[in-house]
């Protein structure tokens, strides 16, 4: 690795712990362990897609990166610098430098506001621009995203879906961000509506020089537009590696579930599909070892003892290929 | 049909337009409303003329007195709604009535819900000891009989306005910050809110843009009830005696007058508790369409 650029974000350990209070007195009486020691690298300009079933802590992982919740444990670099433990002043560089999409369009832009209100928030926030350049710039960014500048001066309510979509992806870019955590930004649309939120961002990502933190469960859309695939089970990554060598030859057993219980259009395929038994265990109560070995059809003695370090087992040198599994072979 | 760029606020406006029952309650409140200012701008039944005896006590609505004119002399009249036991106009003083209404609805109102609103959003929005100590003041206030604390407190300050105001207020504001906290920690957790959070907009203007503009549907809906509740609450304490002091008001007519009542003189408490009814059925009506017309989950 040396000689390589600095990565524009790279997370080390990072573990977010959500306390359970109960009784009277509003103790805690146990911890949700949502995400729990996860650590990749992304380099500029690439896209990493987060899966995952729900409840795995992929949203967790992407908030928190964000700094919507204080991280328990570990280190968020970006662009070289720890903001893990910044204060919400020294955060504010990176926040002009990160931005995030939602998943859901109906809540994630104020009712009350305009459109231009809502684009220009980020400026506002940073004290970009007068109001004249941000009246502007709004106009500007939303035909960007594939909407009538006249859309500026209209309510949220009067949009659809997808076009609420493009309202946020707006304010996400309006900084100019390097930065933007995706967060299943299509999920929440008509399917018919997905594909063109998708190409968008990828247009814009071209356009922009982006680099995106994709969450997803869709596993289609990942491989779509990721060049990097890292797949969440119980907020622990169990597998990262470029999108077309992980869809080809997944090597963990719950990746290779995974993606032979997404549908393929193809009928010879159909007849290798692995079925997972049972349910995600609960994350307050994580099983011991490896996580995955309550439903994994491989399990051994050891992978109930001992959880499996995140190793590098890529054999041709190009790329690292990540896996969390005792079973995989170097 | 709907004009483009037509805010939330403006949907609604034109939502409680087009709801009847709504506009008729407004009608009539907004007429109260004009009596209770003409009232208070001296223009016509003032406390002088509602204090002062017109003619013998007790003369039936629609009879024929000789009445004591302002000047002193005396002049064959008809009464309108009769004389009460000191002989004065109950007409006058119903309608004197209404502007003490009117000022202890419209300022225990406003008081008890601007208090209720910075509050609740201090404890839904910062949460940790402020929140805590604020919900053990609502528990506590909550825990003991509305009525007890209202005759407590306006026992303590004294008979009069003031009294009756203070206490009030000082009841009514829980019932606000208990909703606008709920509906604050409701939509803190809303993705706009972490949208703000995300590009790092400043608490303050997260509590002024995404938050205070979001709850106008609780605070119509609050400024109407608390008015409602405060008009009944003075007709209480006023029975118990521990409502307004030398000025007419409904409840005072109603106390005063439970004796007569016996007598067979029933217009005093039948005029006041007519007026009464009249009032709070509007504010109701008005009330059940201001909920309707700007309930986020309705308009959209």
């Amino acid at each position: 690795m040396s000689g390589a650029p600095k990565p524009l974000l790279a997370v080390r350990g990072l573990k977010k712990h959500f306390p359970v209070r109960g009784g009277l007195l509003k103790k805690v009486v146990g911890w949700v362990y949502a995400v729990d020691g996860v650590s990749f690298t992304l380099e500029e300009g690439d896209t990493l897609g987060l899966v995952g079933e729900s409840g795995c802590g992929k949203s967790t992982l992407g908030r928190t990166l964000m700094r919507l919740y204080e991280p328990t444990e570990g280190a968020i670099e970006f662009q070289g610098r720890d903001i893990a433990r910044a204060s919400a002043a020294e955060l504010m560089p990176a926040r002009r430098e990160m931005a995030m999409i939602f998943q859901d369009p109906y809540a994630s832009l104020n009712p009350r506001m305009t459109v231009s209100d809502i684009v220009t928030a980020p400026m506002s926030a940073h004290g970009v621009g007068t109001p004249a350049e941000r009246r502007e710039k709004a106009s500007e960014i939303l035909q960007v995203v594939g909407l009538r500048a006249q859309a500026a001066s209209r309510y949220p309510h009067e949009f659809s879906g997808g076009q609420r979509q493009r309202i946020g992806i707006a304010r996400a870019l309006i900084l100019n961000p390097k930065l933007v955590i995706a967060d299943e930004p299509v999920s929440a649309l008509d399917v018919s509506i997905r594909a063109q939120v998708v190409n968008l961002m990828m247009r814009l990502k071209e356009r922009f020089k982006l680099t995106y933190v994709f969450i997803a469960h869709d596993l289609s859309i990942v491989e779509y537009i990721s060049s990097h695939v890292a797949v969440m089970y119980l907020g622990r990554v169990m597998e990262k590696a470029a999108a077309k060598t992980l869809y080809a030859s997944p090597k963990h057993p719950y990746t290779q579930a995974l993606i032979s219980a997404n549908p393929v259009p193809d009928p010879a395929r159909r007849a290798q599909k692995q079925v997972l038994k049972g349910e995600i265990p609960s994350p307050m109560h994580p099983p011991s070892g490896c996580v995955f070995h309550t439903r994994c059809p491989l399990a051994e003695e050891r992978c109930r003892a001992e959880a499996p370090a995140l190793r590098d087992v890529d054999k041709t040198g190009t790329d690292e290929h990540l896996v969390a599994c005792h079973l995989v072979k170097d | 049909m709907n004009a483009h760029g037509e805010s939330l606020f403006r949907k609604s406006l034109r939502k409680l337009r087009r709801d009847r029952f709504g506009m008729a309650g407004l009608a009539v409140v907004g007429f109260f409303g004009l009596v209770a200012l003409g009232v208070k701008l001296g223009l016509f039944c003032t406390l002088a003329q509602a204090t002062t005896p017109v003619g013998p006590q007790f003369v039936r609505p629609g009879a024929a007195y000789q009445r004591t004119l302002a000047d002193g002399t005396k002049a064959a009249a008809r009464s309108l709604f009769g004389t009460d036991i000191q002989g004065r106009d109950v007409a006058v003083k119903l309608v004197y009535s209404i502007k003490q209404a009117f000022a202890i609805g419209v300022i225990v109102a406003v008081l008890s819900v601007a208090v209720g609103v910075v509050l609740g959003c201090i404890s839904g929005y910062f949460g940790g000891l402020v929140d805590d100590a604020l919900l053990w003041l609502y528990t506590a206030i909550n825990s003991v009989p509305f009525i007890l604390w209202i005759v407590s407190i306006s026992y303590a300050f004294g008979r009069g306005f003031t009294g009756v105001v203070v206490a009030l207020a000082a009841t009514f504001w829980v019932g606000v910050y208990f909703n606008v906290r709920a509906e604050v920690r409701r939509l803190k957790e809303l993705e706009f809110v972490l949208a703000s959070e995300s590009y790092g907009a400043s608490k303050w203007s997260i509590i002024f843009r995404d938050i205070v503009p979001n709850l106008s549907h609780l605070i119509f809906v609050f400024l109407s009830l608390d008015f409602i509740a405060a008009v009944k609450n003075e007709v209480i304490l006023s029975f118990l005696g521990l409502g307004i002091a030398g000025e007419p008001s409904w409840g005072v007519m109603i106390s005063n007058a439970r004796l007569d009542l016996l007598a067979g003189k029933w217009w005093e408490v039948t005029g006041a508790t007519i007026l009464l009814f009249v009032l709070v059925m509007a504010f109701n009506m008005l009330t059940d369409a201001l909920q309707d017309a700007f309930d986020p989950k309705k308009v959209g």
